[in-house]
């Protein structure tokens, strides 16, 4: 009997999770999600911003409620403009794992993680790349005669796609969500998405490492009477070596349990004594 | 005058942390910071020409990967002000600002790898002590405030006593540190994605870090593509899995 009351607790709070409340305070807040950017954990606190509202209501019970907001403290980072869409997806997720027992939490990450890139590689190509040139295009065009509707209209109009894309990826990310996990209990389904999720994430991990860091080295020397520049080898042995190599040099430091601060300041410290003795 | 560089110093604020608290809004950009700035000074159509010109200038100048563009929201207000206090051309008045400019690239870097870093461990501490109210002050503050005062205090400066006044001071700043704040802001990221690496990775996955790096860097292809091809492997692998208790596998 209690059992069955458990159960029908259970799916009334699944229905009213996401009212018009809370994706309101999603999107509201999804505004802030650079507001505390840091090079380590990039997007983090702003994602666990966003989520807090709904985050409390799926878990009443204050120890779940702070580990699911400690599970969203890991680094993350997305073009702000379709942020919505990760954000109710992990609600859903973190919905469907107060639900089933044998939930894989690690799989929540594992899956914002595998979507960022490419979410973000979408997302910056639209609104940096076309969107923003195309309403400034015109802004500019009426702002040149000193008219001030260019400013007007470029403003509404980035406005308007900015807000309306914001919406609906909130609603679609939380949609897909639900009804992907819904059967996720049965035949090894969470461990097939956390391991399949792991795959993708790495990858695009991969890849953001050869996009985002970038380090060349500008030291030359004479090689058999030609200047050569030691970038110019790397470049026809390994193209990537060096942020490849900054990269898993942070991840041996973290190994050893160094902290955030000092690897940032260490790399401050290499980067302009490197521009001092010129190798960088 | 020093109510106007006060004014001018609030736009220059607001225009500063857009980025961090309005979601990239582009309120902050030229275009639209021109007309505001204008109105300030009395001045509108300068200020909405100079918007426009200053925009097209900057199109291409925008913060993707690790790109370091110069910095164009507060600088932007500024050679705006200077533009109408002076009647300086465009030109002018953006080499005028450039020395702000640049500071100010360096200054928000700086800003992201230090006070942003501060500000995410106390928020941890916060959520650690279960004080969700901390936790979202200093989600909200820390570093808006740090990159959007310094900004609007030079701004200020830079127009109740001339550009040249901070332009000076600027300048002072070795070159040899502005590079190697440039170079610092390259490599920075493989801070976040370090600890990514050391979240996810186990000797099982590590294989595809490799796989998704060597096809951008050898195949040339962007990150979509290389999450479709990461997702396809994905499923593969998924539907290759083997379970103890699998039964129609005999």
């Amino acid at each position: 009997m209690e059992n069955k009351i458990q159960t029908a607790d259970k799916e009334k709070r699944a229905e009213e999770i996401m009212t018009a409340k809370e994706y309101r305070s999603i999107f509201w807040r999804s505004f802030t999600i650079q507001s505390s950017w840091s090079f380590d954990k990039m997007m983090a606190y702003g994602y666990m911003y966003a989520l807090e509202k709904p985050l409390r209501k799926i878990y009443p019970d204050d120890d779940d409620f702070y580990a699911a907001l400690k599970r969203h403290t890991e680094t993350f980072n997305i073009t702000p403009h379709v942020s919505p869409f990760i954000m109710t997806l992990g609600v859903a997720m973190e919905e469907e794992n107060a639900k089933e027992e044998n939930f894989d939490t690690d799989s929540i990450n594992n899956v914002k993680v595998g979507l960022m890139g490419p979410l973000s590689g979408i997302g910056d190509s639209f609104f940096w790349g076309t969107f923003r040139v195309i309403a400034a295009g015109i802004g500019i065009g009426l702002a040149q005669q000193g008219n001030i509707l260019g400013a007007v209209i470029y403003f509404l109009l980035y406005t308007s796609i900015h807000f309306i894309t914001k919406i609906i990826a909130g609603k679609y990310g939380y949609k897909l969500g639900t009804s992907f996990l819904e059967n996720a209990s049965e035949n090894h389904m969470m461990e097939k998405l956390s391991y399949g999720a792991s795959i993708l994430g790495m990858t695009v991990i991969g890849a953001m490492i050869a996009t985002m860091v970038s380090l060349q080295t500008t030291l030359s020397f004479t090689l058999s009477g030609t200047e050569t520049t030691l970038q110019s080898i790397f470049d026809q042995i390994f193209p990537g070596l060096l942020p490849l190599a900054a990269t898993f040099l942070c991840v041996w430091l973290y190994k050893k349990n160094v902290k955030t601060i000092y690897i940032i300041l260490g790399i401050f410290a290499l980067c302009i004594l490197g521009c001092a003795v010129g190798i960088l | 005058m020093i109510i106007t560089a006060l004014l001018v110093a609030v736009v220059a604020f607001l225009a500063a942390i857009d980025e961090q608290t309005f979601g990239a809004s582009m309120m902050s950009r030229p275009l639209f910071t021109g007309p505001i700035v204008g109105l300030i000074m009395g001045d509108m159509t300068t200020g909405v020409i100079m918007g426009a010109s200053l925009e097209a200038m900057f199109m291409g100048s925008i913060m993707v990967g690790s790109a370091v563009p110069p910095e164009v929201y507060a600088s932007s207000v500024l050679s705006i002000a200077v533009a109408i206090q002076s009647g300086a051309e465009v030109g002018t008045a953006v080499a005028l600002a450039l020395p702000l400019s640049i500071f100010l690239q360096m200054w928000r870097n700086f800003c992201y790898a230090i006070p942003g870093s501060w500000a995410g461990k106390q928020i941890q501490k916060a959520v650690e002590e279960r004080n969700m109210k901390k936790a979202d002050f200093l989600h909200l503050t820390v570093v808006p405030l740090s990159i959007g005062i310094p900004s609007a205090l030079l701004v200020f400066v830079a127009i109740a006593f001339g550009a040249d006044s901070i332009n000076a001071i600027l300048n002072m700043i070795p070159e040899v540190v502005m590079n190697g704040f440039n170079v610092a802001a390259g490599v920075l990221s493989c801070v976040g994605l370090a600890l990514l690496i050391k979240m996810m990775s186990n000797n099982k996955v590590l294989p595809y870090l490799f796989l998704g790096f060597v096809a951008v860097i050898y195949l040339h292809m962007d990150v979509i593509g290389v999450a479709v091809v990461g997702f396809c492997i994905a499923m593969i692998a998924v539907n290759n899995m083997k379970f103890e208790d699998a039964e129609e596998d005999f």
